[in-house]
């Protein structure tokens, strides 16, 4: 299945793209994402234990929930609001 | 009023938005583009979110100043695009029977929207430009 990831600010920057499609075998849980992505996207290597992950538009409060392939998925960089 | 636009941030609507005949109180902050930073110059910040989430997350601020405080009615504004120095980025406004409920609301209100809101302001200066990143300190 795939999971399509949105981006935002640094990470939309450096992946040159709004969002990206990560292949994977069946369902994976929100603590595996970052290490996923980093190795079909490795520019995100730098950025993956500063990265928040959001699911369905809220932070994903436990890191073995699994993500579906309908879940929408963002990963969130260090916010700087205000 | 939970809101985000791309346009002027008008304290006066959210005066309006926190009116309440029970209200002794209304406190507001605003949070505007400085022209400086971290010994630079900057010239201007462009603030971009993720809107839908932001919302959700300004919401969730709303619902709890309402838990931990006896507040009437809760603003909260955030401004994405491109602002100048002196404009305002983010406008909250309380309203309580009672002042320091207000004030100390309105506190709690920026300092968790600052952590929790996915919001990203990136400064530019002359020679360059820098996503920020919000931290404890200020």
């Amino acid at each position: 299945m795939s999971i399509s990831i949105l981006l935002f600010a640094r990470l939309r920057e450096v992946l040159g793209q709004n969002s990206i499609v990560l292949d994977v075998p069946g369902p994976i849980a929100v603590s595996d994402l970052p290490a996923l992505v980093a190795t079909q996207y490795p520019a995100f290597e730098p950025y993956k234990d500063f990265c928040r992950i959001a699911v369905n538009q809220a932070y994903a409060p436990d890191p073995a929930l699994l993500i579906q392939a309908t879940d929408e998925v963002a990963l969130i960089p260090p916010v700087s609001g205000g | 009023m939970i809101a985000i636009t791309d346009k002027p941030i008008v304290l006066d609507e959210l005066l309006k938005a926190v009116d309440d005949p029970g209200a002794g109180a209304i406190s507001t902050f605003s949070g505007t583009v400085r022209n400086h930073n971290l010994g630079r110059q900057v010239l201007y910040l462009e603030y971009e979110c993720y809107e839908p989430m932001a919302l959700k997350e300004m919401a969730r601020i709303e619902a709890e100043i309402k838990e931990k405080w006896p507040a009437l009615k809760v603003a909260i504004v955030h401004r994405v695009g491109r602002m100048e120095i002196g404009e305002a980025s983010v406008v909250i406004a309380v309203s309580t029977a009672h002042r320091h409920d207000s004030l100390d609301a309105v506190t709690y209100a920026i300092d968790t929207l600052k952590k929790t809101v996915p919001v990203w302001k990136k400064e530019y200066w002359a020679d360059g430009s820098m996503w920020l990143e919000n931290c404890c300190a200020h």
